[in-house]
Parts: C-alpha cells; sequence; structure tokens
C-alpha cells in the first residue's frame, strides 16, 4: 500500500493540476455538450428546410455545375470543389487566381439537381459555442493553452486514480453514503463517476489535445504535399480548362471504395499547377478520416498516382471522431451526453471538496467510523 | 509488494479495471463500421453508466437499514 508521504505526493499533483484546468474543463464540458448533438440543433433550428429542385432527379455533372458557379463570380477561377454527404449540394471556392490568399476567396453551394445557388448557412449560436471550445476566439494560442489544460486534465485523471486506491482500502466499489455529511456524499460521488469514466475522459481528453494541434499538423502536412509536389510543376502556369468531372471519376475508379471530399484545382496550395488533386475518403467511420489526395493530369486526363497520408495527420484524423463522439449514431452521442456530465459532476464535487477541506485541527480529530474517510480526508487536505 | 496488498490492489482496482477495458473496445468498435460495431460501442460505454446506476440503487448507505449501514460488505 502507499505510504503516507506517497499519497501527499499524488494529493499535491492532483489538487494542482485538476484546480488549474477546472474553470477551462467546465467550460469545455458545458460548451461540449450541446456540441455533441450540432447535427441534430442545428437540422432544427434550420428555418423551412433547403429542398433540391428536382428531389431524385438526374444530377448535373461537375463541370456543370462548375459553369454555373462561374456564371456566378465572372472574371474568377475555381480554387476548390467538395462535396455535401446527405445532400446533392456542390460548393465551389472561387478566387480571382488559382494562387489567390484565403482571404480572396468566395464560397458558395450549388443544387446539383438544378444548378441554383443554395443559401448559405447561418452560422449562429453553435458556431459561437464551437469557437469558444476550440480556442475561446484567441485563435492558434487559445486552441494550444486549451491543449495545455488538456495535458493538465489528463495528468489529474492519472493521480486521482492513483489516489482512489487509498481513498477505497476499506470501501467497497461504488459505496454511495449519501446519508452522511456533505463532504463525504461528495467524496463518494466523486470516486465513484470518476473512476468509472478514466477511459472515456483520458481518451476524450487526449483526442481534444491532438485536435488542438490541427493547424500546425494541417500546416506540416500541405508544406510536405507541396514540397513533394514542386518537383512535379513544370513552370508554365496553372492548366485551366481540363474536365473536373473526368478527374472525379477517374480517381472514384482508381481507388475504389472512397468518396470524394474535395478537390483542388491546379496551381492552388494542394495541387500542381497541371494536376487537379482529387483528396478521397474512405467509405467506413474509421477511413472517412483519412485522407487520400489523387493526381489526375489536368491536360491529358491521366491518372498520376496516390499521395497517402503521413502518420501524424493520419493521428490527427482519427482523433476527430474519438474527441466528437460523432461515429456511432444517436445512441453514442447520448452516451457520450451522460458520460460529459458525470466528468462535469466529478469537476464540481472536486471543486467543492476541495474548498470544504477540513482544516488541519479538524482533520486531526475527524477520524469517524470509516478509516477510508479519515484516509481521505488526510490526503486531500495535503 | 505483499500478496496482501495485491488482493487489497485487485478489490480496489477490479471493477474499474474492467469497465474501464469495456469502455475502450466500445470507443474503438465504432469505428471500424457500423451496425454491429456501432452496437458494440453502445454495450461498451453504457457499461460505466450503469455502474453508476448500479452503485445509485445498491450500493447506498441508507441509515436504519440493517445490512447497509457497513457499505464494505466484500470486505468483511
Amino acid at each position: 500500500m502507499m505510504t503516507p508521504k506517497a499519497i501527499r505526493g499524488w494529493s499535491f499533483v492532483h489538487k494542482w493540476s485538476s484546480l488549474a484546468c477546472t474553470a477551462f474543463l467546465l467550460m469545455l464540458c458545458l460548451t461540449g455538450m450541446p456540441l455533441i448533438f450540432h447535427h441534430e440543433i442545428e437540422h432544427a433550428l434550420e428555418e423551412g428546410e433547403w429542398a433540391p429542385a428536382n428531389p431524385g432527379g438526374p444530377l448535373l455533372d461537375l463541370d456543370q455545375v462548375l459553369a454555373h458557379a462561374l456564371a456566378h463570380r465572372p472574371g474568377e477561377v475555381p480554387v476548390f470543389m467538395s462535396f455535401d454527404e446527405d445532400r446533392p449540394v456542390v460548393n465551389v471556392t472561387t478566387a480571382p487566381t488559382a494562387g489567390s490568399a484565403e482571404g480572396l476567396m468566395h464560397f458558395a453551394s450549388f443544387d446539383r439537381t438544378s444548378g441554383d445557388l443554395v443559401p448559405a448557412h447561418e452560422g449562429g449560436v453553435m458556431e459561437f459555442l464551437l469557437q469558444l471550445h476550440t480556442d475561446m476566439f484567441l485563435g492558434l494560442p487559445g486552441m494550444l493553452f486549451l491543449g495545455a489544460m488538456g495535458l493538465l486534465f489528463a495528468v489529474a485523471v492519472v493521480s486521482g486514480v492513483v489516489l482512489y486506491a487509498p481513498f477505497m482500502r476499506k470501501l467497497g466499489f461504488g459505496t454511495l453514503r449519501l446519508a452522511q455529511s456533505r463532504r463525504v456524499k461528495w467524496l463518494d460521488w466523486h470516486n465513484l463517476l470518476g473512476i468509472v469514466t478514466v477511459a472515456w475522459a483520458l481518451v476524450v481528453g487526449l483526442t481534444g489535445v491532438v485536435n488542438t494541434l490541427a493547424t500546425p499538423i494541417v500546416g506540416l502536412w500541405r508544406a510536405d504535399l507541396v514540397r513533394e509536389l514542386s518537383a512535379e510543376r513544370d513552370g508554365g502556369g496553372p492548366v485551366a480548362g481540363g474536365s473536373v468531372h473526368g478527374a472525379v471519376e477517374l480517381a472514384r475508379r482508381q481507388v475504389p471504395g472512397n468518396w470524394v471530399q474535395f478537390v483542388a484545382f491546379p496551381g492552388t496550395g494542394y495541387s500542381t499547377d497541371r494536376h487537379f488533386a482529387v483528396f478521397l475518403q474512405g467509405d467506413t467511420p474509421v477511413t472517412k478520416h483519412l485522407i487520400t489526395p489523387a493526381l489526375v493530369d489536368a491536360a491529358t486526363g491521366r491518372f498520376d498516382g496516390i499521395r497517402p497520408m503521413p502518420w501524424y495527420a493520419k493521428a490527427l484524423s482519427l482523433s476527430q471522431p474519438l474527441h466528437f463522439g460523432d461515429y456511432g449514431g444517436l445512441p453514442l452521442k447520448v452516451l457520450w451526453a451522460l458520460l460529459n456530465g458525470a466528468t462535469i459532476v466529478v469537476l464540481g464535487s472536486g471543486l467543492y471538496l476541495w474548498l470544504r477541506r477540513p482544516l488541519a485541527a479538524t482533520r486531526a480529530r475527524a477520524p469517524g467510523p470509516q478509516a477510508g474517510a479519515a484516509v481521505a480526508a488526510r490526503a486531500e487536505g495535503a | 509488494m505483499s500478496m496482501r496488498a495485491d488482493t487489497s490492489l485487485t478489490r480496489i482496482f477490479g471493477i474499474p479495471a474492467l469497465v474501464g477495458v469495456v469502455s475502450l473496445v466500445g470507443l474503438v468498435s465504432a469505428l471500424f463500421g457500423d451496425r454491429g460495431w456501432d452496437a458494440a460501442a453502445w454495450v461498451g460505454l453504457a457499461v460505466p453508466v450503469a455502474a453508476v446506476a448500479w452503485a445509485y440503487v445498491c450500493r447506498r448507505v441508507i441509515p436504519g437499514s440493517p445490512g447497509r449501514d457497513r457499505p464494505s460488505l466484500d470486505d468483511a
């Protein structure tokens, strides 16, 4: 069993790692709760749900959709084309030139059954919550700061598991002494809810930490990709006018079992001057997040191979579903919400136990009937 | 570490370790597919929730109920 000195050491780690991150973790849990159901909430909030002009009708080919998009933005060139998963909608990003900065790009959505413009999504309250949850409106520094809070949370969870042993030495699993003092009652809730959510909290916490590194990871992948592809640039300026429809169809034929996430046109930051880069995603929950760019020569229509994701980009991609809980239907989201609720209680009760910690004097004469509570009190007050 | 300490750790961490492993299996399984995989994830992550419900119903220490005032039943 642990020596009193070891208990004091772990208590110190548990107390300070928790105190440093509790406020931010509470914010993350509270904003995370509606974000679990963002799809359902956005669906419910949508005023007069959008429907395609010819439901079930034939789909325009992608070159026709592109022609509609360019007609709306005279003088501009296409940069990216992406596809909605659950409706026949194609999103086209245009800009004055293929290499234009992000701020100059224009994003618009088109009905694939008619070529009509689809009204833009209103960001609204969910967008606000997501931004607060991701970076507290502070950009990259905010993201990295929340990542550090996530690491502290993981330290708090692990030290909490270590301390669980002396607390539970004389108590059976799940004991809830609800009739005793408030402190004992919340201590038991803290221990029970904390210990059963360890696996979930560590997975969601640490994948959240990985997600805070998304900006540098995507930046690194893009830099690697561009360096690799730049060898294939021929310096003659971007090739214009190749068939995007043909490129997408060819990439899908060459790499079976994949959906197309988006297409980068020749000359953009994600392709070469002469290639369409077709970004394919798998069709199972695990491969859906693994993106593979396939290159198709824009001038000749030839397939020029794929460029699989490097391991660090794969790690980021697989962290996303495990953090969001959106990969197993509504029942999984409900369980996610319940476990998130349990985490909120653990955070709140932990804070309460610290605020109501026994003073040194009361600690000395408070052994009480349960030896476990005495160890607990000692450990807590250390 | 003595035998006694080992058995005591097993007693303390036995159920939590089981709940943790089942949760992890659940967390990972829905990544691999839909239907059966999803159902496995629901079962896996329902286990920690069920453990709390079980503790609230069966492990509550209520004053005046004989046999319940000593919480560590398996500790005797």
